[in-house]
């Protein structure tokens, strides 16, 4: 009787067992996701328009693109507007004012008429008194490719001024969808979905009639000569100025590239930073540029600068750069039609660069400032590093270089080459 | 319910088995097998090793493995066995430990990661078996059971605007696991 009951017993847990564990058998994957996302604060576009002059001082916080023009640096904190800085004693910078420029990422100075971008808009300012800035012209979408993305539409007579911040978790199968890219649940500000975004400066020129304020080399505007110049995703934008407060919209060329970045002017040519190459474009009809060169390199972001016969162009990585290069490229120009790499420097993940005779200063991201005499370029010596800082985008000029870095802009003074030292800094809010 | 009723009928099971007379006899064992570990994903291979002893019917030892199902991992765990029958040759087995990690990045599914830190979970497995002599002292051992085991892996990707700062954005991810396994190989 014992057999038998051991018997069924068996059978039917191991009928049962294949049945049950049978139900059993699967994978689950479950993933969770933090992240933020941005409401939209809206104004009227009068409203919008009314507001743009000088206000008072703000705390810089998303510290972007800076000119220098002057006493006075402008920078551009990414989506709000540009702060004015009285540098006249650059130990003690001394923040004066505000222009409220929503969407604002790139800006441009020649003389007094300062050239920002408002979301798809272009806003000319007198900027004779800095701390009384007068709009002289507003032309309407003139920057199509800056129009909200993401689905998020906006009605013509309203713009996006700030962003309300939401932090959520979101909870889901691992196969529901691309959770991992969908950052960009609701609205979200430019800055967190194109890379379009850098403070615009104006290169400076060895031809210009009039003091044109010296910017990075994250540039996306430019000035030379009495021409605007501004780069899209895809396309290098003409604007004449030859009547500074009222620029006139002049041409647009599309460049074969991927992702335009960056543009600066050296001497009569404009060099172009794309995902894939620099390209050189010939201004000798400054209405017309035209392609003269190109040098094509791994995918990649990369700001690029000039000095005499060569370029000097850093790339990176990060996800919106993708590649996986990381250095300091060094062009001989050749004319500017086949410019040719002539050495490479592994670095950490270079950003914006400048150069003031021998001295070619780096942003290396989060290993800092470095400093590099560049007298043999095949053989850069390191000077100096100032590591404690994620450095972005600098300006060397006239021994004074300013740096815009994660927490700030710095100043550092370079008059001795053997003793570069910073002097000052505008720290962001809450730091 | 039909777990606990499940339970209850292996228990039932083993508690009918544990009534026949017992002899006091303490053995080493040790149990290495290569298993063939089948899921809703994949099937995919395992190696076991289980060192321990055994009284009378029972056997308790400390197991070790490698398990390649979808994530290469390294079980470690606490091996109970109940033999069954006079001969002993068939038996009922639970194991419960900890699942190490051993696969270092994410692989296909996720991209654009920078960071990656997984870590271990729950390793279990139960089933039954039966085993052959092959020789006095070892025995040809085959078991069925099903596993169970889980994983953790935080991801971090970091975005970078053109300009302004990086930020890096983290999921958490919960993989759970369970499979078919089949084992098979010596008990000396």
């Amino acid at each position: 009787m014992k057999k038998y009951i051991r018997l069924s017993l068996s059978i039917f847990s191991i009928f049962f067992g294949i049945t049950f564990l049978g139900s059993c058998v699967k994978d689950t994957c479950k993933q969770t996701y933090t992240y933020s996302y941005y409401i939209p604060v809206y104004k009227t576009t009068n409203e919008v328009k009314a507001g743009i002059k000088s206000g008072a001082p703000q705390e810089v916080e998303n510290p972007g693109k800076i000119v220098l023009l002057g006493d006075y640096i402008f920078l551009n904190d990414v989506d709000k507007g540009i702060h004015v800085i009285d540098n006249r004693n650059p130990a003690m910078p001394r923040n004066a004012a505000f222009i409220s420029i929503p969407g604002n990422m790139d800006l441009a100075l020649k003389g007094n008429t300062l050239y920002a971008d408002l979301y798809t808009d272009l806003v000319t300012l007198d900027i004779s008194d800095p701390l009384n800035v007068v709009v002289k012209k507003y032309d309407e979408g003139v920057f199509p490719f800056r129009a909200y993305g993401n689905g998020f539409y906006n009605d013509s007579t309203k713009i996006i001024t700030d962003w309300i911040k939401r932090d959520t978790i979101v909870t889901q199968s691992c196969t529901a969808g691309q959770l991992y890219y969908d950052y960009y649940g609701g609205a979200v500000p430019q800055t967190f979905y194109t890379n379009y975004s850098s403070a615009s400066s104006t290169g400076s020129t060895m031809n210009s009639t009039s003091p044109i304020g010296k910017g990075g080399s994250m540039a996306r505007f430019t000035i030379a000569g009495n021409i605007l110049y501004t780069v899209s995703n895809t396309d290098l934008n003409v604007f004449n100025i030859t009547n500074p407060g009222n620029p006139v919209y002049d041409s647009k060329i599309n460049i074969s590239a991927w992702n335009v970045e960056t543009i600066f002017p050296f001497k009569d040519k404009l060099l172009i930073g794309t995902q894939n190459g620099m390209f050189v474009y010939d201004t000798k009809n400054p209405d017309k540029p035209t392609l003269a060169g190109q040098f094509s390199h791994v995918q990649s972001c990369d700001p690029v600068i000039a000095d005499g016969d060569y370029a000097y162009v850093t790339l990176r990585t990060g996800t919106t750069c993708a590649g996986n290069t990381n250095a300091l490229q060094i062009l001989k120009l050749n004319n500017y039609t086949d410019p040719q790499l002539l050495q490479s420097y592994t670095l950490t993940n270079p950003h914006g660069l400048s150069k003031d005779g021998k001295l070619l200063f780096v942003c290396d991201g989060i290993d800092g400032l470095k400093i590099y005499n560049a007298s043999d370029i095949n053989n850069l010596q390191l000077v100096k590093q100032f590591a404690d800082m994620e450095a972005y985008d600098v300006i060397a000029y006239n021994y004074l270089a300013l740096v815009v870095s994660k927490d700030g802009l710095y100043q550092f003074d370079y008059s001795n080459e053997n003793n570069i030292r910073p002097i000052s800094k505008i720290g962001i809010a809450n730091q | 319910m039909r777990k606990y009723l499940f339970f209850i009928v292996l228990f039932a099971l083993a508690i009918s088995y544990s009534a026949t007379a017992q002899k006091n006899e303490v053995y080493f064992h040790s149990i290495n097998t290569f298993a063939a570990v089948g899921g809703q994903t994949e099937v995919n291979a395992a190696f076991q090793t289980v060192n321990g002893i055994q009284f009378s019917k029972w056997f308790g030892g400390i197991g070790v493995g490698v398990d390649n199902y979808v994530y290469k991992t390294l079980p470690l765990f606490f091996d109970a066995r109940r033999f069954l029958g006079n001969e002993k040759r068939c038996f009922i087995y639970g194991d419960i430990g900890y699942d190490f990690p051993l696969k270092n990045k994410p692989g296909k599914e996720v991209t654009w990661y920078d960071t990656y830190d997984f870590s271990g979970g729950i390793y279990t497995d139960i089933g039954m078996g039966c085993q052959l002599p092959i020789s006095k002292k070892s025995s040809f051992i085959l078991s069925l059971g099903y596993s169970y085991k889980k994983l953790q892996s935080k991801i971090g990707t970091t975005i970078c605007p053109f300009v302004g700062p990086c930020f890096v954005d983290y999921s958490n991810y919960e993989y759970s696991y369970g499979r078919m396994i089949l084992k098979a190989g010596l008990i000396f």
